[in-house]
């Protein structure tokens, strides 16, 4: 009775990895930084099936969307100029705060002051932590598609725990595309063994959804502030070389392995805060 | 010739006021019973079933003048307060998939267009869900107003109906499997002040 591109599995699952596979067999001959491009256009396509392509009400969620689908734009960009790295990651996380201080903005302004505050510091702190963890693994391709395929489904099921089916879909949708990049580039000759760069772009065009996702969870939805600390971590793992010198489909399992204890302790979190045990529902 | 003319718009405002007088006291305001006033909906459940669900706190007032043909309403629904009889689907719908409850705390509807037609009213105000404002009709088939039985105070009740459209308030999450289309309808009970 529903549609096939109505059903969550395509939607966040089969066709952003497809638009992604599509996008990066397109950018075979482009530079490989801009191989970000084939997320953002993965991620893009889950937008459209889940929520439409109106940007207004300009509600929390589709603010996310835009400064998900701006903000890594901005970093193909960044990618090419004449600045140096720490400038560009900078950039980038200073615009990521800023856009989660607007996400936030309509709670803000009801708290105390005081309060306020230490919210928006306290999710601007994560945002940050997850960004530059992230820009990090940029120049290591295999433990960035790792650890992104880890984080993504780790950040869908803590957030669908937290009671937020379309965040969930919405990070379940960039591994798929993460999936679908890596299908068609990982395994090209001379570019994994490498660990060659894959930029600003494509780590920015899964950390800035990522975290203003899990952030806004934790104050829209159900998602607990103590679990965002372990997400933090998740990624972070995946920083660790322990895979140097295999092959880079081993890369990616190691890495996105290790990116997976902290985060099932966020999910377990997650978890708990919404009633541990108690009957879901279709 | 200015102080001539003050002193004009001064009488014309004060004829206006005193005809305008006799509406404000005929109006009778009414401050609705949370007790007894309940928004209830229903929605198509991906083609299978209808899904029942009510708002539990609401609150509001509204006035009536039958005689002038007019009347206001101001109800204003607490969105968090959403019951469908099953705690995990409540709170995927306070989520930002839904209501957004935290971000949009209020569902409010306000009119100052009061039909009366029969024993009944036909209502069109303006219904804001997500911070997007919609015209809306509420039909009221009947009206009814009495002395209370057991405290005495006078009271009015109805039912008001309308259909509309959530994606006309860019409730987008899970269409078309959870329907577009919403039946709402208001119990109200409220006692006049």
């Amino acid at each position: 009775m529903v549609s096939f591109f109505a059903q969550p599995p395509v939607q966040s699952g089969l066709a952003p990895f497809v638009a992604s596979l599509v996008l990066a067999v397109l950018l075979l001959r482009a530079p490989v930084r801009w191989q970000g491009l084939a997320i953002i256009g993965g991620l893009l396509l889950a937008v459209l099936l889940t929520i439409g392509p109106a940007l207004m009400p300009l509600t929390s969620t589709r603010k996310i969307v835009v400064a998900s689908l701006g903000l890594p734009m901005l970093a193909v960009l960044l990618d090419v100029a004449p600045l140096r790295w720490r400038v560009r990651v900078g950039v980038v996380v200073l615009l990521a705060v800023l856009a989660l201080l607007w996400v936030l903005w309509p709670v803000l302004l009801r708290r105390e002051p005081g309060g306020a505050a230490l919210l928006g510091i306290g999710l601007a702190l994560y945002v940050a932590a997850v960004l530059v963890v992230f820009a990090r693994l940029g120049c290591c391709c295999a433990r960035l598609a790792g650890a992104a395929m880890g984080f993504s489904v780790a950040t869908g099921v803590a957030v669908i725990m937290a009671a937020s089916a379309l965040y969930g879909q919405l990070a379940f949708a960039l591994a798929a595309a993460v999936a679908g990049l890596v299908a068609v580039r990982l395994w090209r000759p001379g570019l994994a063994e490498n660990d060659a760069c894959f930029g600003l772009a494509s780590a920015m065009a899964v950390a800035v959804p990522l975290a203003l996702l899990g952030a806004a969870a934790s104050v829209y939805a159900r998602l607990p502030m103590t679990a965002l600390p372990l997400l933090a971590l998740s990624p972070l793992l995946a920083l660790i070389p322990l895979a140097a010198g295999r092959p880079a489909w081993l890369r990616v399992v190691i890495a996105g392995l290790l990116s997976l204890p902290p985060a099932l302790g966020a999910i377990y979190l997650a978890w708990q805060a919404a009633g541990a045990g108690s009957s879901g529902y279709y | 010739m200015s102080i001539l003319r003050l002193k004009t718009l001064k009488t014309a405002a004060v004829v206006l006021a005193l005809s305008a007088l006799p509406a404000v006291v005929a109006a009778d305001s009414y401050t609705i019973d949370p007790s007894h006033t309940y928004p209830n909906f229903k929605i198509d459940h991906l083609g299978f079933s209808t899904l029942h669900g009510r708002f539990g706190k609401t609150s509001g007032r509204f006035s009536m003048d039958r005689a002038r043909g007019s009347g206001s309403v101001d109800i204003v629904i607490d969105a968090a307060s959403i019951d469908t009889g099953h705690a995990k689907r409540d709170d995927h719908l306070r989520s930002p998939d839904f209501f957004n409850v935290v971000e949009f705390p209020r569902i409010t509807f306000t009119s100052n267009t009061v039909k009366y037609v029969g024993d009944g009213a036909t209502v069109t105000g303006d219904l804001t869900i997500l911070g997007v404002t919609r015209r809306v009709i509420l039909e009221v088939p009947r009206i009814n107003c009495g002395t209370h039985p057991f405290n005495k105070k006078y009271v009015c009740g109805f039912n008001a109906t309308t259909r509309l459209k959530r994606s006309d308030f860019g409730m987008n999450y899970g269409l078309p499997g959870i329907g577009d289309e919403v039946s709402l309808e208001i119990e109200v009970e409220a006692f006049k002040d």
